[in-house]
């Protein structure tokens, strides 16, 4: 099943980015933050949450299990 | 260390299995801040013009300390003053001014029409970013302080 990806921004009146990556497990969220870096400037604070850790499609096959019980 | 706003803890996986609306909100994987830094020219023209301002190419400009500098692009403000964009060894251009003779209202004018160019620009780039990733603006609206909101969303 396709998985939604969103990305919430924040542009301050000095141009300084806030990025907010939602739905994204494994290092793809991170990818995406580097490619914006890449072109808009210096990436000065990060934090990744335990969803960067998480195999993407695991949490799916856990709820899976769960609605069968 | 990067602190996340008041309220948003309930993202975090533990505290999510826990919290009654979790369901109803989304979780954040990944948050960054990102401080610009203008490296594209293109992209630097084009927010000026989307600003409805005028520009001229490789310029001179002499600041009161009697420094001659060479600018890669040049805008006037109201006051006639003008404020240059001269490319650094590093490869991204640095604003030059010069408020001698300027009163503080009018340095004030300079900073934000400096502020507004470096908003536009970063606008550009980020847009053009996510349209290359395949994204799509959702979302665009102007939130306190000036700041632009976007979201934008993708299937995979």
């Amino acid at each position: 099943m396709a998985a939604k990806q969103e990305i919430e921004l924040f542009i301050s009146d000095d141009g300084q980015l806030k990025v907010h990556i939602k739905g994204m497990k494994g290092p793809g969220c991170l990818k995406v933050i580097e490619s914006i870096t890449k072109e808009v400037g210096i990436l000065q604070e990060k934090q990744l949450s335990s969803e960067y850790y998480e195999q993407p499609g695991t949490t799916v096959a856990n709820e899976s299990k769960l609605k069968k019980k | 260390m990067f602190r996340l706003p008041a309220g948003r803890q309930a993202y975090c996986c533990t505290k999510r299995l826990k919290a009654p609306d979790a369901k109803r909100r989304y979780s954040v994987s990944g948050e960054g801040i990102i401080g610009l830094e203008i490296r594209c020219l293109a992209a630097l023209i084009k927010s000026i013009v989307d600003l409805g301002m005028e520009y001229r190419e490789l310029s001179t400009m002499k600041t009161s300390d009697g420094v001659i500098h060479k600018a890669d692009l040049v805008v006037t403000d109201k006051n006639g003053k003008a404020i240059a964009f001269e490319k650094t060894a590093k490869g991204d251009y640095k604003v030059i001014t010069d408020c001698s003779g300027l009163s503080s209202a009018q340095v004030k004018d300079q900073q934000n029409i400096i502020k507004k160019i470096r908003q536009r620009y970063s606008y550009n780039v980020v847009i053009d970013q996510l349209k290359k990733q395949g994204y799509v603006i959702a979302q665009e609206e102007k939130v306190k302080n000036n700041t632009i909101r976007l979201v934008a969303r993708k299937w995979s």
